[in-house]
């Protein structure tokens, strides 16, 4: 699949499955997991060092950058100086100018605040910020993001964490339709047919987290999820049958005794 | 003199730099970012920046993530008992705060 390159800002990318890092049990887990699922990004987030335990390891030396897209997200932020300001610090550290935004609106469903991702969006992009908006499934929002300079979409699936899958496919489809850029599917996967059902809508990739972390087994779940995405995008390229209410027989009459 | 790191306090030499703040720490971490009094530092000036008392010095760097680590509690487990009865949803969304 040489050719079916995922391109976001002229930057390619071999794997239209992306994973977050977060909680694993150590960095050796983490590393494996991605290994397993084939990812070349992975979303990272920005905190304090810690600064009294010296033999503390950093996850960017099990990730290294040079083999890894390294995208740092906004997570935790619910403001738009916060997002703004988490982004400038992730850019300083110098590892992108890519950002996956996040402008958390309610601190119950992790849903974004859609009018403050705008409101950051436009101050990042200004900044020259490649700005990757973590979006609700609202295909308006989408729009406006494209058209003040988002190079991709990120819509959710449903709240981040909670495995539910996707809640509300008549809108990731009507946002795929309406969008140019690519659009990646992020948070609210819970096993591989949610993947492979999101790529099969025509997403341009799937970003998820705690759908691997979580599994009881991540590194299976990881390798399932590489499969899934697969799978999906290989079926929507292929273009389903359509759905008809009556049957036709695959095997013909003729010849029959 | 006296400057914050990290929201804690510390005693740092007076003629400090951030190149020598960091190095102080031991933080053998190459992708670090730091924050003065709210105004992010490029790479290039951590040499040349002296610290003042009373500075507010913020250093991060990168930690797993991808979603904000939260309750590990709710629907987790048999697929098949993923959607429970209706009032247990409710009884469990009171409980857990996750959505009936």
């Amino acid at each position: 699949m040489n050719a079916d390159r995922l391109v976001i800002a002229g930057r390619e990318f071999r794997s239209r499955l992306w994973v977050g890092t977060g909680k694993y049990k150590d960095f050796a887990e983490t590393r494996r997991a991605v290994e397993a699922s084939g990812a070349d990004v992975v979303t990272v987030a920005v905190r304090r060092v810690n600064i009294t335990d010296r033999n503390a390891e950093n996850l960017l030396d099990y990730l290294d950058p040079k083999q890894y897209t390294i995208l740092p997200n906004t997570a935790g932020c619910y403001t738009v100086d916060d997002a703004v300001r988490y982004a400038r610090l992730a850019r300083a550290a110098g590892v992108s100018d890519m950002v996956k935004l996040e402008v958390i609106g309610d601190e119950r469903t992790l849903f974004p605040d859609t009018a403050g991702l705008l409101d950051a969006a436009t101050i990042l992009i200004k900044e020259g910020f490649v700005v990757l908006p973590y979006t609700n499934d609202d295909p308006v929002v989408a729009r406006k993001l494209v058209d003040i300079g988002c190079p991709a979409v990120m819509p959710l699936a449903a709240p981040i964490g909670s495995g539910l899958g996707i809640r509300n496919p008549c809108n990731l489809q009507i946002i795929m339709d309406t969008v140019k850029v690519p659009v990646i599917v992020d948070a609210g996967v819970g096993t591989a047919s949610d993947a492979a059902l999101a790529m099969e809508y025509g997403a341009d990739a799937v970003l998820m987290n705690t759908a691997i972390a979580g599994a009881a087994d991540p590194i299976a779940m990881a390798e399932a999820m590489k499969y899934a995405v697969t799978a999906g995008r290989l079926a929507c390229k292929a273009g389903r049958i359509p759905r008809k209410l009556y049957a036709t027989a695959s095997s013909p009459m003729d010849g029959m005794a | 003199m006296n400057i914050q790191v990290n929201g804690d306090s510390r005693e740092v030499c007076e003629d400090m730099t951030v190149r020598g703040l960091l190095r102080d720490l031991e933080l053998h971490v190459a992708q670090v970012a730091v924050e003065i009094n709210r105004e992010i530092l490029e790479q290039r000036d951590f040499d040349t920046r002296p610290l003042r008392a009373g500075d507010r010095v913020e250093i991060m760097s990168f930690i797993g993530g991808g979603a904000r680590r939260g309750s590990e509690r709710g629907l987790a487990g048999n697929p098949l008992r993923a959607v429970a009865p209706r009032h247990r949803r409710r009884d469990a969304a009171r409980r857990d705060g996750v959505p009936a």
